[in-house]
Protein backbone atom coordinates (compact mmCIF):
# COMPACT_ATOMS: atom_id res chain seq x y z
CA UNK A 1 0.00 0.00 0.00
CA UNK A 2 2.82 2.36 0.93
CA UNK A 3 4.48 1.48 -2.38
CA UNK A 4 1.42 2.49 -4.41
CA UNK A 5 1.09 5.69 -2.40
CA UNK A 6 4.72 6.57 -3.19
CA UNK A 7 4.24 5.77 -6.87
CA UNK A 8 1.15 7.97 -7.10
CA UNK A 9 2.87 10.82 -5.27
CA UNK A 10 5.93 10.52 -7.50
CA UNK A 11 3.81 10.63 -10.62
CA UNK A 12 1.87 13.66 -9.42
CA UNK A 13 5.05 15.47 -8.55
CA UNK A 14 6.76 14.80 -11.87
CA UNK A 15 6.89 18.31 -13.28
CA UNK A 16 6.36 17.35 -16.93
CA UNK A 17 3.21 15.39 -16.27
CA UNK A 18 1.78 17.95 -13.92
CA UNK A 19 2.42 20.65 -16.48
CA UNK A 20 0.84 18.65 -19.26
CA UNK A 21 -2.43 18.63 -17.37
CA UNK A 22 -2.43 22.41 -17.05
CA UNK A 23 -4.33 24.05 -19.88
CA UNK A 24 -2.31 26.49 -21.96
CA UNK A 25 -3.04 30.16 -21.48
CA UNK A 26 -2.55 32.92 -24.02
CA UNK A 27 -0.07 35.57 -22.99
CA UNK A 28 0.76 38.90 -24.54
CA UNK A 29 3.26 41.69 -24.30
CA UNK A 30 2.14 44.11 -21.58
CA UNK A 31 1.74 46.84 -24.20
CA UNK A 32 -0.68 44.81 -26.33
CA UNK A 33 -3.85 46.80 -26.89
CA UNK A 34 -6.17 44.32 -25.13
CA UNK A 35 -6.48 42.70 -21.73
CA UNK A 36 -8.76 39.88 -22.73
CA UNK A 37 -9.58 37.92 -25.87
CA UNK A 38 -11.78 34.90 -26.51
CA UNK A 39 -10.96 31.59 -28.20
CA UNK A 40 -12.31 32.76 -31.50
CA UNK A 41 -10.07 35.82 -31.52
CA UNK A 42 -7.07 33.75 -30.46
CA UNK A 43 -7.73 31.39 -33.36
CA UNK A 44 -7.90 34.26 -35.81
CA UNK A 45 -4.73 35.79 -34.44
CA UNK A 46 -2.68 32.59 -34.58
CA UNK A 47 -3.99 31.82 -38.07
CA UNK A 48 -2.95 35.40 -38.92
CA UNK A 49 -6.39 36.29 -40.15
CA UNK A 50 -6.35 39.22 -37.77
CA UNK A 51 -3.03 41.04 -37.97
CA UNK A 52 -3.53 44.22 -35.94
CA UNK A 53 -4.55 45.02 -32.39
CA UNK A 54 -7.51 47.36 -31.93
CA UNK A 55 -5.06 50.27 -31.57
CA UNK A 56 -3.66 49.53 -35.04
CA UNK A 57 -0.35 48.06 -33.91
CA UNK A 58 0.85 44.91 -35.63
CA UNK A 59 0.24 41.61 -33.85
CA UNK A 60 3.28 39.33 -33.65
CA UNK A 61 2.09 35.80 -32.86
CA UNK A 62 4.79 33.49 -31.52
CA UNK A 63 4.53 29.70 -31.81
CA UNK A 64 6.29 26.87 -30.10
CA UNK A 65 8.15 24.54 -32.42
CA UNK A 66 6.13 21.83 -34.12
CA UNK A 67 6.14 18.60 -32.15
CA UNK A 68 5.76 20.39 -28.83
CA UNK A 69 2.96 18.84 -26.76
CA UNK A 70 1.88 22.24 -25.55
CA UNK A 71 1.55 23.52 -29.11
CA UNK A 72 -0.57 20.53 -30.09
CA UNK A 73 -2.74 21.02 -27.02
CA UNK A 74 -3.07 24.75 -27.64
CA UNK A 75 -4.22 24.36 -31.22
CA UNK A 76 -6.47 21.45 -30.38
CA UNK A 77 -8.19 23.18 -27.46
CA UNK A 78 -8.19 26.77 -28.66
CA UNK A 79 -8.54 26.50 -32.44
CA UNK A 80 -10.01 23.02 -32.78
CA UNK A 81 -7.41 22.08 -35.39
CA UNK A 82 -5.16 19.06 -35.48
CA UNK A 83 -1.44 19.38 -36.30
CA UNK A 84 -2.13 17.99 -39.78
CA UNK A 85 -4.92 20.49 -40.44
CA UNK A 86 -2.72 23.28 -39.24
CA UNK A 87 0.18 22.28 -41.49
CA UNK A 88 -2.19 22.06 -44.43
CA UNK A 89 -3.52 25.53 -43.61
CA UNK A 90 -0.02 27.03 -43.57
CA UNK A 91 0.99 25.15 -46.70
CA UNK A 92 -1.91 26.81 -48.43
CA UNK A 93 -0.98 30.24 -47.18
CA UNK A 94 2.71 29.85 -47.97
CA UNK A 95 2.46 28.37 -51.46
CA UNK A 96 -0.18 30.79 -52.62
CA UNK A 97 1.80 33.75 -51.33
CA UNK A 98 -0.97 34.76 -48.96
CA UNK A 99 0.84 34.47 -45.65
CA UNK A 100 3.56 32.92 -43.55
CA UNK A 101 3.20 31.13 -40.22
CA UNK A 102 4.13 32.80 -36.93
CA UNK A 103 7.72 32.92 -35.74
CA UNK A 104 8.72 29.92 -33.64
CA UNK A 105 10.60 29.56 -30.41
CA UNK A 106 12.05 26.42 -28.88
CA UNK A 107 10.50 26.35 -25.41
CA UNK A 108 8.26 28.11 -22.91
CA UNK A 109 11.16 29.99 -21.34
CA UNK A 110 12.05 31.47 -24.68
CA UNK A 111 8.39 32.18 -25.37
CA UNK A 112 8.12 34.25 -22.17
CA UNK A 113 11.29 36.12 -23.05
CA UNK A 114 10.26 36.91 -26.64
CA UNK A 115 6.70 37.93 -25.73
CA UNK A 116 7.98 40.14 -22.93
CA UNK A 117 10.48 41.92 -25.16
CA UNK A 118 8.54 42.17 -28.44
CA UNK A 119 5.88 44.86 -28.70
CA UNK A 120 2.57 43.54 -30.03
CA UNK A 121 3.54 39.92 -29.50
CA UNK A 122 1.30 37.13 -28.29
CA UNK A 123 2.09 33.55 -27.38
CA UNK A 124 0.96 30.69 -25.18
CA UNK A 125 2.43 28.90 -22.18
CA UNK A 126 1.36 26.53 -19.44
CA UNK A 127 -0.71 28.45 -16.95
CA UNK A 128 1.80 27.99 -14.14
CA UNK A 129 4.70 29.01 -16.35
CA UNK A 130 3.54 32.45 -17.43
CA UNK A 131 6.42 34.82 -16.76
CA UNK A 132 6.11 37.98 -14.68
CA UNK A 133 6.80 40.16 -17.73
CA UNK A 134 3.78 38.99 -19.76
CA UNK A 135 0.07 39.30 -19.22
CA UNK A 136 -2.47 36.50 -19.50
CA UNK A 137 -5.21 37.53 -21.91
CA UNK A 138 -6.98 34.21 -22.34
CA UNK A 139 -7.38 31.53 -19.72
CA UNK A 140 -9.67 28.85 -21.18
CA UNK A 141 -10.58 27.65 -17.67
CA UNK A 142 -12.06 31.05 -16.89
CA UNK A 143 -13.77 31.67 -20.24
CA UNK B 1 11.92 20.18 -41.26
CA UNK B 2 9.58 23.13 -41.21
CA UNK B 3 7.68 24.36 -44.16
CA UNK B 4 8.09 28.07 -44.54
CA UNK B 5 9.92 29.28 -41.51
CA UNK B 6 12.91 27.18 -42.38
CA UNK B 7 15.77 29.56 -42.78
CA UNK B 8 18.16 29.35 -45.61
CA UNK B 9 20.91 28.03 -43.41
CA UNK B 10 22.25 24.96 -45.08
CA UNK B 11 25.98 25.41 -44.57
CA UNK B 12 27.04 24.02 -47.90
CA UNK B 13 24.57 26.07 -49.88
CA UNK B 14 25.44 29.16 -47.89
CA UNK B 15 29.12 28.73 -48.63
CA UNK B 16 28.41 28.09 -52.28
CA UNK B 17 26.28 31.20 -52.51
CA UNK B 18 28.88 33.20 -50.66
CA UNK B 19 31.32 32.34 -53.39
CA UNK B 20 28.88 33.01 -56.19
CA UNK B 21 27.17 36.15 -54.94
CA UNK B 22 29.94 37.88 -53.09
CA UNK B 23 32.46 37.49 -55.85
CA UNK B 24 30.48 40.26 -57.48
CA UNK B 25 30.91 42.52 -54.50
CA UNK B 26 34.34 42.00 -53.11
CA UNK B 27 37.50 39.98 -53.37
CA UNK B 28 38.00 40.15 -49.61
CA UNK B 29 36.56 37.03 -48.04
CA UNK B 30 35.71 38.60 -44.66
CA UNK B 31 33.77 41.38 -46.28
CA UNK B 32 32.24 38.85 -48.66
CA UNK B 33 30.91 36.75 -45.79
CA UNK B 34 29.47 39.79 -44.04
CA UNK B 35 27.87 40.94 -47.25
CA UNK B 36 26.50 37.50 -47.82
CA UNK B 37 25.06 37.20 -44.32
CA UNK B 38 23.33 40.52 -44.77
CA UNK B 39 21.95 39.42 -48.12
CA UNK B 40 20.75 35.94 -47.25
CA UNK B 41 19.58 36.08 -43.66
CA UNK B 42 16.02 36.61 -44.78
CA UNK B 43 15.86 33.97 -47.47
CA UNK B 44 13.33 31.21 -47.08
CA UNK B 45 13.47 28.14 -49.28
CA UNK B 46 10.57 25.69 -49.36
CA UNK B 47 8.78 23.31 -51.63
CA UNK B 48 5.91 20.94 -52.18
CA UNK B 49 5.22 17.90 -54.24
CA UNK B 50 2.86 15.09 -55.06
CA UNK B 51 3.64 11.63 -56.29
CA UNK B 52 0.25 10.55 -57.55
CA UNK B 53 -0.46 7.24 -59.22
CA UNK B 54 -3.81 7.16 -61.01
CA UNK B 55 -5.63 4.23 -62.54
CA UNK B 56 -8.01 5.16 -65.36
CA UNK B 57 -10.42 2.46 -66.52
CA UNK B 58 -11.45 4.22 -69.74
CA UNK B 59 -9.63 3.69 -73.02
CA UNK B 60 -11.24 6.63 -74.79
CA UNK B 61 -10.94 9.38 -72.19
CA UNK B 62 -7.56 10.59 -70.98
CA UNK B 63 -7.73 12.24 -67.56
CA UNK B 64 -6.33 15.76 -67.66
CA UNK B 65 -5.72 18.46 -65.11
CA UNK B 66 -6.07 21.19 -67.73
CA UNK B 67 -6.01 21.67 -71.49
CA UNK B 68 -2.27 22.37 -71.53
CA UNK B 69 -1.46 18.87 -70.37
CA UNK B 70 0.94 17.32 -72.85
CA UNK B 71 0.52 13.73 -71.66
CA UNK B 72 -2.95 12.77 -70.41
CA UNK B 73 -3.40 9.97 -67.89
CA UNK B 74 -4.64 7.35 -70.34
CA UNK B 75 -6.16 3.96 -69.58
CA UNK B 76 -4.20 2.02 -67.00
CA UNK B 77 -1.76 3.37 -64.45
CA UNK B 78 -0.21 6.79 -64.85
CA UNK B 79 1.64 9.41 -62.85
CA UNK B 80 0.53 12.20 -65.17
CA UNK B 81 -2.61 13.55 -63.51
CA UNK B 82 -1.42 14.75 -60.11
CA UNK B 83 2.34 14.35 -59.86
CA UNK B 84 4.05 17.68 -59.40
CA UNK B 85 7.12 19.19 -57.79
CA UNK B 86 7.20 22.83 -56.70
CA UNK B 87 10.10 24.91 -55.37
CA UNK B 88 9.79 28.33 -53.80
CA UNK B 89 12.29 30.95 -52.75
CA UNK B 90 11.27 34.00 -50.79
CA UNK B 91 13.51 36.89 -49.87
CA UNK B 92 12.48 39.58 -47.42
CA UNK B 93 15.21 42.21 -47.52
CA UNK B 94 13.09 44.81 -45.76
CA UNK B 95 10.45 44.64 -43.05
CA UNK B 96 7.62 45.35 -45.47
CA UNK B 97 9.09 44.25 -48.78
CA UNK B 98 9.50 40.72 -50.09
CA UNK B 99 10.26 38.91 -53.31
CA UNK B 100 8.98 35.44 -54.12
CA UNK B 101 9.65 32.99 -56.94
CA UNK B 102 7.88 29.66 -57.34
CA UNK B 103 8.40 27.14 -60.09
CA UNK B 104 6.59 23.86 -60.67
CA UNK B 105 7.17 20.85 -62.86
CA UNK B 106 4.24 18.57 -63.66
CA UNK B 107 4.57 14.99 -64.82
CA UNK B 108 1.69 15.62 -67.24
CA UNK B 109 3.81 18.27 -68.88
CA UNK B 110 6.97 16.16 -69.04
CA UNK B 111 8.38 17.88 -65.93
CA UNK B 112 9.05 21.03 -67.89
CA UNK B 113 9.68 23.84 -65.37
CA UNK B 114 6.84 26.37 -65.27
CA UNK B 115 6.98 29.68 -63.45
CA UNK B 116 3.91 29.96 -61.22
CA UNK B 117 4.82 32.96 -59.11
CA UNK B 118 7.43 35.72 -59.37
CA UNK B 119 6.40 38.87 -57.63
CA UNK B 120 7.40 41.67 -55.36
CA UNK B 121 5.14 42.33 -52.40
CA UNK B 122 4.99 45.63 -50.61
CA UNK B 123 3.04 46.18 -47.42
CA UNK B 124 1.45 49.60 -47.19
CA UNK B 125 0.68 50.14 -43.55
CA UNK B 126 -0.59 47.30 -41.41
CA UNK B 127 -3.68 46.30 -43.40
CA UNK B 128 -2.86 46.82 -47.06
CA UNK B 129 -0.40 45.05 -49.31
CA UNK B 130 0.20 45.06 -53.04
CA UNK B 131 1.85 42.47 -55.24
CA UNK B 132 3.23 43.04 -58.71
CA UNK B 133 4.44 40.32 -61.06
CA UNK B 134 3.14 36.80 -61.54
CA UNK B 135 0.89 35.29 -58.89
CA UNK B 136 -1.50 32.36 -58.65
CA UNK B 137 -4.96 32.78 -60.11
CA UNK B 138 -7.37 33.71 -57.30
CA UNK B 139 -10.48 33.39 -59.46
CA UNK B 140 -12.18 30.54 -57.57
CA UNK B 141 -12.07 29.46 -53.93
CA UNK B 142 -9.33 26.89 -54.47
CA UNK B 143 -7.92 27.91 -57.85
CA UNK B 144 -4.70 29.19 -56.28
CA UNK B 145 -3.98 26.06 -54.26
CA UNK B 146 -4.96 23.21 -56.53
CA UNK B 147 -1.42 22.10 -57.32
CA UNK B 148 -0.42 21.92 -53.66
CA UNK B 149 -1.86 18.54 -52.77
CA UNK B 150 -0.71 18.70 -49.16
CA UNK B 151 -2.71 21.87 -48.60
CA UNK B 152 -5.93 20.35 -49.88
CA UNK B 153 -8.18 17.78 -48.25
CA UNK B 154 -8.76 15.70 -51.39
CA UNK B 155 -6.37 14.58 -54.11
CA UNK B 156 -7.37 17.67 -56.06
CA UNK B 157 -10.26 20.13 -56.26
CA UNK B 158 -12.96 18.36 -58.32
CA UNK B 159 -11.86 18.59 -61.94
CA UNK B 160 -15.48 18.57 -63.06
CA UNK B 161 -15.84 22.03 -61.55
CA UNK B 162 -12.31 23.39 -61.73
CA UNK B 163 -11.91 22.64 -65.43
CA UNK B 164 -13.06 26.20 -66.05
CA UNK B 165 -10.15 27.67 -64.07
CA UNK B 166 -7.26 25.21 -64.30
CA UNK B 167 -6.15 26.37 -67.75
CA UNK B 168 -4.55 29.51 -66.40
CA UNK B 169 -2.99 28.86 -63.01
CA UNK B 170 -1.20 32.23 -62.88
CA UNK B 171 -1.80 35.86 -63.75
CA UNK B 172 0.78 38.47 -64.72
CA UNK B 173 -0.29 41.73 -63.19
CA UNK B 174 -0.99 43.32 -59.83
CA UNK B 175 -3.20 42.58 -56.89
CA UNK B 176 -4.11 44.57 -53.85
CA UNK B 177 -5.15 43.05 -50.54
CA UNK B 178 -6.87 44.86 -47.75
CA UNK B 179 -7.33 43.00 -44.47
CA UNK B 180 -9.55 44.38 -41.79
CA UNK B 181 -11.28 42.85 -38.81
CA UNK B 182 -14.70 43.88 -37.70
CA UNK B 183 -17.20 42.25 -35.34
CA UNK B 184 -14.90 39.30 -34.66
CA UNK B 185 -14.71 38.64 -38.37
CA UNK B 186 -11.53 38.97 -40.43
CA UNK B 187 -12.27 40.38 -43.86
CA UNK B 188 -9.98 40.35 -46.83
CA UNK B 189 -10.76 42.29 -49.95
CA UNK B 190 -8.60 41.40 -52.91
CA UNK B 191 -8.58 43.17 -56.24
CA UNK B 192 -6.56 41.78 -59.11
CA UNK B 193 -5.75 42.71 -62.65
CA UNK B 194 -3.55 41.12 -65.30
CA UNK B 195 -3.00 39.06 -68.38
CA UNK B 196 -2.04 35.47 -68.97
CA UNK B 197 -1.57 32.94 -71.73
CA UNK B 198 -1.28 29.21 -72.21
CA UNK B 199 -1.21 26.53 -74.87
CA UNK B 200 -4.67 25.06 -75.36
CA UNK B 201 -4.50 21.59 -76.82
CA UNK B 202 -7.19 20.25 -79.10
CA UNK B 203 -7.14 16.55 -78.27
CA UNK B 204 -9.75 15.80 -80.94
CA UNK B 205 -7.33 16.62 -83.74
CA UNK B 206 -4.90 14.03 -85.02
CA UNK B 207 -2.14 14.89 -84.46
CA UNK B 208 -3.09 16.99 -81.43
CA UNK B 209 -2.47 20.67 -82.11
CA UNK B 210 -2.21 23.59 -79.73
CA UNK B 211 -3.72 27.04 -79.91
CA UNK B 212 -2.15 30.12 -78.37
CA UNK B 213 -4.71 31.15 -75.79
CA UNK B 214 -4.33 34.74 -74.68
CA UNK B 215 -6.28 36.27 -71.80
CA UNK B 216 -6.05 40.05 -71.66
CA UNK B 217 -7.37 42.59 -69.20
CA UNK B 218 -8.53 40.14 -66.59
CA UNK B 219 -9.94 42.04 -63.66
CA UNK B 220 -11.49 40.69 -60.52
CA UNK B 221 -12.48 41.25 -56.96
CA UNK B 222 -12.79 38.77 -54.11
CA UNK B 223 -14.12 39.27 -50.62
CA UNK B 224 -13.53 36.72 -47.92
CA UNK B 225 -14.83 36.72 -44.38
CA UNK B 226 -13.25 34.44 -41.80
CA UNK B 227 -14.30 33.54 -38.31
CA UNK B 228 -12.48 31.00 -36.22
CA UNK B 229 -14.13 27.99 -37.84
CA UNK B 230 -15.42 29.18 -41.18
CA UNK B 231 -14.25 31.14 -44.20
CA UNK B 232 -16.71 32.36 -46.80
CA UNK B 233 -15.44 33.84 -50.04
CA UNK B 234 -17.18 35.46 -53.00
CA UNK B 235 -15.48 36.58 -56.18
CA UNK B 236 -16.24 37.92 -59.61
CA UNK B 237 -13.78 38.10 -62.49
CA UNK B 238 -14.19 39.81 -65.82
CA UNK B 239 -12.03 39.02 -68.84
CA UNK B 240 -12.02 41.60 -71.58
CA UNK B 241 -10.50 39.36 -74.21
CA UNK B 242 -9.93 35.58 -74.29
CA UNK B 243 -8.64 34.62 -77.72
CA UNK B 244 -7.33 31.46 -79.33
CA UNK B 245 -5.11 31.41 -82.36
CA UNK B 246 -3.70 28.39 -84.16
CA UNK B 247 -3.09 27.09 -87.63
CA UNK B 248 -6.24 24.96 -87.34
CA UNK B 249 -8.31 28.00 -86.40
CA UNK B 250 -6.70 29.99 -89.21
CA UNK B 251 -7.74 27.26 -91.65
CA UNK B 252 -11.25 27.39 -90.24
CA UNK B 253 -11.32 31.18 -90.64
CA UNK B 254 -9.95 30.87 -94.13
CA UNK B 255 -12.69 28.38 -95.05
CA UNK B 256 -15.34 30.66 -93.58
CA UNK B 257 -13.87 33.55 -95.57
CA UNK B 258 -13.99 31.54 -98.78
CA UNK B 259 -17.59 30.51 -98.21
CA UNK B 260 -18.58 34.05 -97.35
CA UNK B 261 -16.78 35.29 -100.46
CA UNK B 262 -18.47 32.62 -102.56
CA UNK B 263 -21.91 33.82 -101.44
CA UNK B 264 -20.99 37.44 -102.14
CA UNK B 265 -19.71 36.44 -105.60
CA UNK B 266 -23.08 34.94 -106.40
CA UNK B 267 -24.75 38.31 -105.93
CA UNK B 268 -22.97 39.41 -109.11
CA UNK B 269 -25.22 37.14 -111.18
CA UNK B 270 -28.16 39.19 -112.55
CA UNK B 271 -30.44 36.15 -112.25
CA UNK B 272 -29.89 36.14 -108.48
CA UNK B 273 -30.45 39.87 -108.01
CA UNK B 274 -33.63 39.24 -106.03
CA UNK B 275 -31.72 37.04 -103.61
CA UNK B 276 -28.81 39.42 -103.17
CA UNK B 277 -29.87 40.90 -99.81
CA UNK B 278 -30.36 37.43 -98.34
CA UNK B 279 -27.02 36.21 -99.73
CA UNK B 280 -25.20 39.28 -98.38
CA UNK B 281 -26.79 38.76 -94.98
CA UNK B 282 -25.83 35.08 -94.99
CA UNK B 283 -22.26 35.97 -96.03
CA UNK B 284 -21.97 38.45 -93.17
CA UNK B 285 -23.28 35.91 -90.68
CA UNK B 286 -20.71 33.38 -91.89
CA UNK B 287 -17.93 35.96 -91.49
CA UNK B 288 -19.18 36.50 -87.96
CA UNK B 289 -18.35 32.87 -87.16
CA UNK B 290 -14.62 33.49 -87.53
CA UNK B 291 -12.45 32.88 -84.46
CA UNK B 292 -15.30 30.93 -82.89
CA UNK B 293 -13.57 30.41 -79.53
CA UNK B 294 -12.89 34.08 -78.79
CA UNK B 295 -14.95 35.15 -75.82
CA UNK B 296 -15.27 37.61 -72.94
CA UNK B 297 -15.96 35.43 -69.92
CA UNK B 298 -17.28 36.48 -66.55
CA UNK B 299 -16.58 34.12 -63.65
CA UNK B 300 -18.54 34.21 -60.41
CA UNK B 301 -17.87 32.10 -57.35
CA UNK B 302 -19.17 31.75 -53.81
CA UNK B 303 -17.49 29.20 -51.60
CA UNK B 304 -16.84 28.23 -48.02
CA UNK B 305 -14.58 26.09 -45.88
CA UNK B 306 -15.89 25.23 -42.41
CA UNK B 307 -14.86 23.21 -39.38
CA UNK B 308 -17.40 21.83 -36.95
CA UNK B 309 -15.84 19.59 -34.34
CA UNK B 310 -14.24 16.77 -36.27
CA UNK B 311 -16.26 17.59 -39.37
CA UNK B 312 -14.97 19.59 -42.29
CA UNK B 313 -17.27 21.05 -44.92
CA UNK B 314 -16.24 22.55 -48.23
CA UNK B 315 -18.59 23.93 -50.83
CA UNK B 316 -18.62 26.23 -53.81
CA UNK B 317 -20.98 27.47 -56.46
CA UNK B 318 -19.57 28.85 -59.69
CA UNK B 319 -20.89 30.41 -62.84
CA UNK B 320 -19.11 31.01 -66.12
CA UNK B 321 -20.73 33.25 -68.66
CA UNK B 322 -18.43 33.26 -71.69
CA UNK B 323 -20.70 35.56 -73.70
CA UNK B 324 -19.95 33.29 -76.63
CA UNK B 325 -22.26 30.66 -78.08
CA UNK B 326 -19.45 28.25 -78.92
CA UNK B 327 -17.89 28.27 -75.45
CA UNK B 328 -21.24 28.50 -73.68
CA UNK B 329 -22.52 29.39 -70.25
CA UNK B 330 -22.00 27.12 -67.26
CA UNK B 331 -23.17 26.71 -63.71
CA UNK B 332 -21.74 24.29 -61.24
CA UNK B 333 -21.14 23.44 -57.63
CA UNK B 334 -19.19 21.13 -55.41
CA UNK B 335 -19.81 19.95 -51.89
CA UNK B 336 -17.41 17.96 -49.75
CA UNK B 337 -17.68 16.51 -46.27
CA UNK B 338 -14.78 15.12 -44.27
CA UNK B 339 -14.50 13.68 -40.78
CA UNK B 340 -11.20 13.54 -38.92
CA UNK B 341 -10.38 10.55 -36.74
CA UNK B 342 -6.87 10.99 -35.38
CA UNK B 343 -4.61 11.11 -38.45
CA UNK B 344 -7.26 9.97 -40.90
CA UNK B 345 -9.83 12.11 -42.65
CA UNK B 346 -12.23 10.15 -44.83
CA UNK B 347 -14.29 12.31 -47.17
CA UNK B 348 -16.93 12.26 -49.88
CA UNK B 349 -17.48 14.87 -52.53
CA UNK B 350 -19.94 15.61 -55.28
CA UNK B 351 -19.36 18.08 -58.10
CA UNK B 352 -21.42 19.09 -61.08
CA UNK B 353 -20.85 21.46 -63.99
CA UNK B 354 -23.65 21.99 -66.52
CA UNK B 355 -23.66 23.94 -69.72
CA UNK B 356 -26.84 25.73 -70.70
CA UNK B 357 -28.75 24.37 -73.65
CA UNK B 358 -27.83 27.16 -76.02
CA UNK B 359 -25.16 26.42 -78.59
CA UNK B 360 -23.56 28.06 -81.56
CA UNK B 361 -26.03 28.86 -84.33
CA UNK B 362 -24.66 27.48 -87.59
CA UNK B 363 -27.87 27.93 -89.60
CA UNK B 364 -26.08 30.51 -91.73
CA UNK B 365 -24.14 27.55 -93.12
CA UNK B 366 -27.29 25.84 -94.39
CA UNK B 367 -27.14 25.02 -98.10
CA UNK B 368 -28.32 27.63 -100.59
CA UNK B 369 -29.61 25.23 -103.23
CA UNK B 370 -27.90 27.40 -105.84
CA UNK B 371 -24.50 25.81 -106.27
CA UNK B 372 -23.73 22.19 -105.38
CA UNK B 373 -20.04 22.86 -104.76
CA UNK B 374 -20.74 25.81 -102.51
CA UNK B 375 -23.41 23.85 -100.65
CA UNK B 376 -20.98 20.97 -100.11
CA UNK B 377 -18.48 23.43 -98.63
CA UNK B 378 -21.17 24.96 -96.40
CA UNK B 379 -22.25 21.54 -95.17
CA UNK B 380 -18.68 20.54 -94.44
CA UNK B 381 -18.06 23.73 -92.49
CA UNK B 382 -21.33 23.37 -90.59
CA UNK B 383 -20.39 19.85 -89.57
CA UNK B 384 -16.93 21.02 -88.47
CA UNK B 385 -18.32 23.83 -86.32
CA UNK B 386 -21.04 21.66 -84.80
CA UNK B 387 -18.44 19.06 -83.94
CA UNK B 388 -16.19 21.72 -82.41
CA UNK B 389 -19.13 22.86 -80.29
CA UNK B 390 -19.63 19.28 -79.11
CA UNK B 391 -15.95 18.97 -78.18
CA UNK B 392 -16.05 22.29 -76.36
CA UNK B 393 -18.71 21.10 -73.92
CA UNK B 394 -17.15 20.73 -70.46
CA UNK B 395 -20.31 19.51 -68.69
CA UNK B 396 -19.65 16.69 -66.28
CA UNK B 397 -20.31 15.50 -62.78
CA UNK B 398 -18.23 13.53 -60.35
CA UNK B 399 -18.62 11.70 -57.12
CA UNK B 400 -15.49 11.07 -55.11
CA UNK B 401 -14.70 9.17 -51.95
CA UNK B 402 -11.39 8.79 -50.28
CA UNK B 403 -9.30 9.29 -47.22
CA UNK B 404 -6.38 11.46 -46.25
CA UNK B 405 -3.86 10.00 -43.86
CA UNK B 406 -1.42 12.41 -42.22
CA UNK B 407 1.38 9.88 -42.09
CA UNK B 408 3.99 12.08 -40.49
CA UNK B 409 4.99 15.69 -40.23
CA UNK B 410 4.85 17.25 -43.70
CA UNK B 411 3.72 14.06 -45.44
CA UNK B 412 0.27 12.74 -46.20
CA UNK B 413 -1.09 9.85 -48.20
CA UNK B 414 -4.41 9.88 -50.02
CA UNK B 415 -6.46 7.16 -51.58
CA UNK B 416 -9.33 8.45 -53.69
CA UNK B 417 -11.92 6.99 -56.02
CA UNK B 418 -13.63 9.24 -58.57
CA UNK B 419 -16.53 8.33 -60.76
CA UNK B 420 -16.93 10.95 -63.48
CA UNK B 421 -19.59 11.04 -66.12
CA UNK B 422 -20.63 13.48 -68.79
CA UNK B 423 -24.26 14.03 -69.86
CA UNK B 424 -23.95 11.77 -72.89
CA UNK B 425 -21.48 10.02 -75.16
CA UNK B 426 -21.23 13.12 -77.39
CA UNK B 427 -20.05 15.36 -74.53
CA UNK B 428 -16.35 14.92 -73.66
CA UNK B 429 -16.33 17.06 -70.50
CA UNK B 430 -12.85 17.74 -69.17
CA UNK B 431 -11.24 14.68 -70.75
CA UNK B 432 -8.78 14.25 -73.58
CA UNK B 433 -11.14 12.63 -76.06
CA UNK B 434 -10.10 12.05 -79.66
CA UNK B 435 -13.35 10.79 -81.15
CA UNK B 436 -17.02 11.07 -80.38
CA UNK B 437 -19.10 9.22 -79.34
CA UNK B 438 -17.08 7.83 -76.46
CA UNK B 439 -17.71 5.87 -73.28
CA UNK B 440 -18.69 8.74 -71.02
CA UNK B 441 -18.27 6.90 -67.69
CA UNK B 442 -14.81 7.13 -66.20
CA UNK B 443 -13.50 5.65 -62.98
CA UNK B 444 -10.27 6.93 -61.52
CA UNK B 445 -8.44 5.49 -58.53
CA UNK B 446 -5.64 7.61 -57.14
CA UNK B 447 -2.97 6.81 -54.60
CA UNK B 448 -0.98 9.93 -53.80
CA UNK B 449 1.83 10.99 -51.50
CA UNK B 450 1.88 14.72 -50.81
CA UNK B 451 4.79 16.38 -49.09
CA UNK B 452 6.08 19.80 -48.19
CA UNK B 453 9.44 20.94 -46.96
Amino acid sequence: MKFYFLVICSVLLMPGLVQAEEPPVVVANPDAGVDKIDKSQATQIFLRQIQTWPDGKTIQPIDLKEGSELRTEFYSKITGRSPGQLRAYWARQAFTGMGVPPKEVGNVEEMNKVVESTPGSIGYVDKNEAGPGVKIILDPEKN
Amino acid sequence: MRLTTKKFNNAFIRKLLVTLICSHFSTHSVLANETFDALTKDFRFSGFGTLGLTYNDNGGAGAIYNYSQTVPAEQGFSLNLDSVLGLQLEWKPLEKTSFLVQSVARAGQRMEPLLRMAYVRQELGSEVSVRGGRFRNPMLFDSDVNEVGYAYLMSRPPIALYSIANNFPSIDGVDLQWRHSFLNTAFMLQGYYGNTSYQHRFYNLNPVVSADAQINNMMGVALSASRSNITVRASRTWVDSYTMRSSAISQLDSGLGSLSGGLLAMTAYPQLAAMSPALISQANQISGLKNPFDNRPIYTSVGFDAYWGSFRFLGEWVQLNSQNAMVGKYEGFQTTIGYTIKDFTPYVSFANLSRDKGSINTSSLNGTGLNPMLDAGLAQMQAALNQSAQFANLSSQSISAGTRWDVMENLDMKLQYDFVQTPNSMTPGNFAVSTLPFNNHVSLVTLALDFIF
